[in-house]
This record gives structure tokens, C-alpha cells and sequence, in this order.
């Protein structure tokens, strides 16, 4: 059995830099939708095509990539490989990938697209394959580590269904389009990112809001959503529209489910804080509800812009906003960890609400929280996209500002710290 | 508090622990400082009693069942400095009446206990609990009359 402590997890550059990353993809996103505010007119239109990818692959996986590589040795006692410069390389030619995806959207690229799908493909596999290496051998009985291996195994559902849309766009297979983008889209959204949010809360929520444990029939029905997506892809395939209706609702009630679960802890919170991180997450577990909901309407109902309006929700809401409250409760301890770590002279450091001040956090959270409810009316009101993408853009760039000024002061205090002489004093043993 | 195995046991100390946190920091929020200092107190006596019996009982009973003495016992007691320290810091700050400072400390020694319990809870106690086999139940009861001693 191997254990390791947050010392034995990548040092936090590399995790800060998958951070700065992602936010600058969703910023890039956003910037798009200001460019072409009536994109979201269809589904279908290349600058929302390029704003998505964008937003999920040069946005969202950057930052849960970097959050994954200090929480999986931390919450399963796993020591990830160590690739050196390679995590920083890996990091850029997967937001290399995710711009010539954007830009083969946008411009109608099959050479483009050649060229992502190779970026692409070989950034996430040798990041996919990493996690799953570890995670299978993970020692304990931990449910923690199944969830993560099953939300990786997603992550594979969605890149092969990507190679086969790639396989269509490029080389003209004969498949059925509508389909595969539907079930590929739904393997990132539930069986990736929701998954990975819903594996992380069950044990985040409980511990660091102080709140009762998820019940088991949670875990119960979270397993469900791997099988209900597998289920729903051949039914789909197989233009089964009973089936494809029944495994949609299992993935709904997943949401729904989530959400209810999550908020009802959050509400009862014994943390003894109604700060940004209380308030974040009682936001992104509404949103999850109403994620689930707006899903199976899109299902059921002709109007398509349902469908619009749930993949912004998924993206941008339940997605960006989980992202943007982890990295307030990441970024500050990590910071405030490594500085207490070698802070031998004992000297009083900044607390974590001020690395990132506290009030900024809640002014940004409010702006993208604001932008995201905008831009999802914006699916049936046109004329409230642009302003909803400015929001966006400006709320994204406020938090890459945060981010920064708090890495520059931990790189510029570290060594200070480094340098003082110790302090001698005992501390308090029973 | 009795329980049918130091796993168990240990993990509602945690929780226990965790709610003592929760209701400082709530009683330091509201400006009553006679209850935090009394609420502080408490949680110092209970963290570090807690630990006493890991450190004096459980881990030297992992590290004689699995023969692993500079491994995870060695990343957990330093880890318990840490909590150590920062209680340090947490007190002053609720003895200083200096609410800020006992919200940062506060959560910071929440994060920093939750991620050392994560790695207790999913990890250690398992692993200590299986090596322990028949002789768990006096293992147990080692803990518990370590924990309770004071």
C-alpha cells in the first residue's frame, strides 16, 4: 500500500498552470459567442460548435485536470506518475488541440479537424490512461476511486464517439450523425464532468461543509448513469426512441437527484460559514436540478432550443460554476499549504479569504451566476446573448486576474519565507 | 461514545470534531467570545486526544502488523504537527478576540484536517482494520481507553 500526503502530489505550478489555462479557454468561449451573439440560434452553428469545444476542452478539462492531479492522491492514497515537463507539454497540446478545434468549426476544416482529433486524442488518452492507472490500483475498498475510474471510463466513451463524428467529418463514414452527437455530447456532460462533479461532492460536500454522508442509494444510483448511457448510445444507434426516452430519464433523475441530495446538505451545513464557497455551491446544485429537468424536456419536446438552453446550463452552469467555486477553495490552500510548509519563523501569512479576497470571489461568482441565467434565456430570446456573453467573458477574465495576483504572491513570498530563520517554540501535546 | 470497531469509532470523532469546528466558528462569527473560548478549548482537548491515541495506540499497531514504519504513519503524525501548530494559531486568535483571524485559521484547519481524515478514513483504517484481524476488538478498546484517558 502506498499513502502519500499532499507533499507526494504534484507540486502546484503545474496545477496552477491547467488552472490560468482554463479560464483563459472559457474566456476565449465567451469571446466567441461576443463575436457571433447569434450562434446559439441553433446547435448547430459552427461558432457555438467552436464556443462548446472550447469551453469544455480548452476550458473546463484544463481545470479539472489540474484539480484531479492534487485530489486523487489525496482523497484515494494514490501516487499519480510523475511525467515532469511532460504534464506542462501534455497542457499545451491540449489547448493547442481544442483552438484548431475551434478554428475547424469555425472555417469548415477537414485538415483541421485531422490535426485536432491527433492533439486531441493524444493529450487525453495519456491523461485518461494515467488516472485509470492509478485509480485500478487503488489498494483500499474506496467507493471514491470506483466513481473516478467509472468517470474516467466515460471520458473514454466520449473520445471513441468523438473519433467516429471525426471519422464522418473527415472521411464521410457512413454513420448515423444525429445520434453519435447526441450520445457524445451526453457522455461528456453526465458521464465525464457530471460524473467527476457528483464522485468529488459526495465526498467533498460531506467533509468540507461538515453535512451528513450521501445516503448509499445515491451510490446505487450513480452506477446506473455509466449503464444508462451505454443503453441509451446502441438504443439511440438503433433508433429504439422507447429506449433512448428511458435511459434520458435515468440520466435526468441522476441530475435531479444530485442536486436535491447536495443542496439539502449544503443547506444544513455545520461548516459555521455563509461565504462564497457556501453560497457556490448552494447555486451549482440549483442549477444541477435545473439541468436535469431542462434535459428531458429537450428529450421530449419539438422545440429545439431546449436543447440549447440545456447544454449552456450543463457547460456553463453546472459545469463552470462548480469549476469556479472549487478553485476559491483550491488555489488558497494549496498557496497557503506550501508557504506554511517551509514558514519556519512562524510569521503570520495571509488567511485563505484574503490570497483570493473573499468579496471579489462573491462579485465574480454573481457576474458568471448572472451571465450563465442570460445566456440560457438567450437560447430563446436572441437579443440577450451578446450581453450574456460579455458577462461572461468580463466575469471569467476577473477571476483569471484573482487567480494570477494570488500565484505571483505565493511565487514572490515563498522563497521569503524560505529564508527567515526558524522560530523555537513547542507546540501543545496531550 | 461507543462503537463496534476503532474505524467507526475514530471516523465519528472526526465528525464530532468537525461540528465542534463548525460551532466555534459560528459563536466567534456571532461575537460571543466567552462561548468560543470555551468552544475552542474543548476542540484543542478533543483533536489532540484523538490524536494521542492514533499516534500512541493505532499507528504502532499498522506499523507492527504491516512491518511499514516510514510510510503513512510517518505522513500522518506529520501531518498532526501541522494540525497542531495551527491550532496554536486558532486559539490565540479566539483568545484575541480576533474574528478574522479565526475564520482563516478555522478554515484552514478544517481543509487541512479534512484532507488528513480523507487519507485516514479511505486508506489507514481500512488497511489497519483488515491487518488487525481477531485481534481488532482489543485494538479497539486500546483506542477508545486512549482516546477517553483525559
Amino acid at each position: 500500500m502506498t499513502m502519500v500526503s499532499t507533499e507526494a502530489s504534484p507540486a502546484p505550478d503545474i496545477t496552477f498552470a491547467h488552472m490560468l489555462a482554463g479560464v483563459a479557454g472559457m474566456i476565449a468561449a465567451a469571446l466567441l459567442l461576443v463575436w457571433q451573439p447569434d450562434a446559439l440560434l441553433t446547435r448547430w452553428h459552427p461558432a457555438t460548435l467552436a464556443a462548446v469545444h472550447l469551453f469544455a476542452l480548452g476550458g473546463l478539462m484544463p481545470v479539472m485536470l489540474g484539480a484531479l492531479f492534487q485530489f486523487v492522491p489525496v482523497a484515494c492514497g494514490l501516487s499519480l506518475p510523475r511525467w515532469g515537463r511532460l504534464d506542462g507539454w501534455i497542457l499545451v497540446v491540449l489547448m493547442l488541440g481544442s483552438l484548431t478545434l475551434a478554428g475547424s468549426f469555425l472555417q469548415g476544416s477537414t485538415l483541421g479537424f485531422g490535426l485536432a482529433g491527433v492533439l486531441l486524442l493524444g493529450s487525453l488518452l495519456s491523461v485518461g490512461a494515467r488516472l485509470a492507472w492509478a485509480l485500478g490500483r487503488q489498494a483500499g475498498p474506496g467507493e471514491l476511486a470506483r466513481t473516478l475510474l467509472r468517470s474516467v471510463l466515460a471520458l473514454a466513451g466520449t473520445v471513441s464517439l468523438a473519433s467516429l463524428l471525426l471519422g464522418i467529418l473527415i472521411r464521410g463514414w457512413q454513420l448515423p450523425l444525429l445520434a453519435i452527437v447526441d450520445w457524445h455530447a451526453l457522455w461528456g456532460i453526465a458521464g465525464w464532468m457530471g460524473g467527476l462533479i457528483a464522485s468529488v461532492a459526495s465526498m467533498v460536500v460531506p467533509m468540507f461543509h461538515v453535512t451528513d454522508a450521501y445516503p448509499r442509494r445515491w451510490f446505487w444510483l450513480s452506477r446506473l448513469v455509466l449503464m444508462a448511457l451505454l443503453l441509451g448510445t446502441f438504443a439511440s444507434w438503433l433508433a429504439w426512441g422507447w429506449l433512448v426516452s428511458v435511459a434520458v430519464c435515468v440520466l435526468a433523475v441522476a441530475a435531479v437527484s444530485f442536486g436535491i441530495l447536495t443542496v439539502r446538505r449544503v443547506h444544513a451545513s455545520k461548516r459555521g460559514e455563509h461565504d462564497a464557497f457556501h453560497w457556490g455551491w448552494l447555486g451549482v446544485t440549483v442549477l444541477a436540478v435545473a439541468m436535469g429537468g431542462i434535459g428531458a424536456l429537450a428529450h421530449f419536446s419539438p422545440d429545439a432550443r431546449w436543447g440549447v438552453a440545456f447544454g449552456i446550463l450543463a457547460l456553463a452552469g453546472l459545469g463552470g460554476g462548480t469549476v469556479s467555486v472549487m478553485v476559491y477553495r483550491i488555489v488558497p490552500f494549496l498557496i497557503w499549504l506550501h508557504w506554511q510548509r517551509v514558514n519556519k519563523a512562524r510569521i503570520r501569512l495571509p488567511m485563505l479569504h484574503q490570497i483570493v479576497p473573499e468579496r471579489w470571489q462573491g462579485v465574480q461568482l454573481s457576474v458568471e451566476g448572472l451571465s450563465v441565467l442570460l445566456l440560457c434565456a438567450g437560447a430563446f430570446f436572441p437579443a440577450l446573448v451578446l450581453p450574456a456573453a460579455c458577462g461572461m467573458a468580463l466575469g471569467k477574465l476577473g477571476q483569471w486576474i484573482l487567480l494570477a495576483r494570488a500565484m505571483r504572491d505565493y511565487a514572490q513570498r515563498l522563497p521569503v519565507l524560505k529564508a527567515l530563520p526558524p522560530r523555537v517554540a513547542a507546540s501543545v501535546r496531550l | 461514545m461507543t462503537t463496534s470497531s476503532f474505524d467507526k469509532y475514530l471516523m465519528a470523532d472526526h465528525r464530532a470534531c468537525d461540528q465542534q469546528l463548525g460551532a466555534l466558528r459560528k459563536q466567534a462569527g456571532a461575537g460571543d467570545w466567552a462561548a468560543a473560548r470555551s468552544s475552542s478549548q474543548a476542540l484543542q482537548h478533543d483533536v489532540l486526544a484523538h490524536f494521542a491515541a492514533e499516534e500512541d495506540v493505532l499507528f504502532p499497531a499498522f506499523e507492527a502488523s504491516t512491518g511499514m514504519r516510514g510510510g503513512p504513519t510517518q505522513v500522518m503524525r506529520m501531518e498532526h504537527e501541522e494540525a497542531r501548530l495551527l491550532l496554536e494559531d486558532l486559539l490565540a486568535a479566539v483568545f484575541g478576540q480576533d474574528a478574522d483571524g479565526v475564520r482563516g485559521h478555522g478554515e484552514a484547519l478544517l481543509i487541512l484536517l479534512q484532507q488528513h481524515n480523507m487519507k485516514e478514513e479511505n486508506i489507514l483504517y481500512p488497511t489497519a482494520l483488515a491487518y488487525a484481524g481477531s485481534s481488532a476488538p482489543e485494538l479497539t478498546a486500546q483506542i477508545i481507553q486512549r482516546r477517553e484517558a483525559v
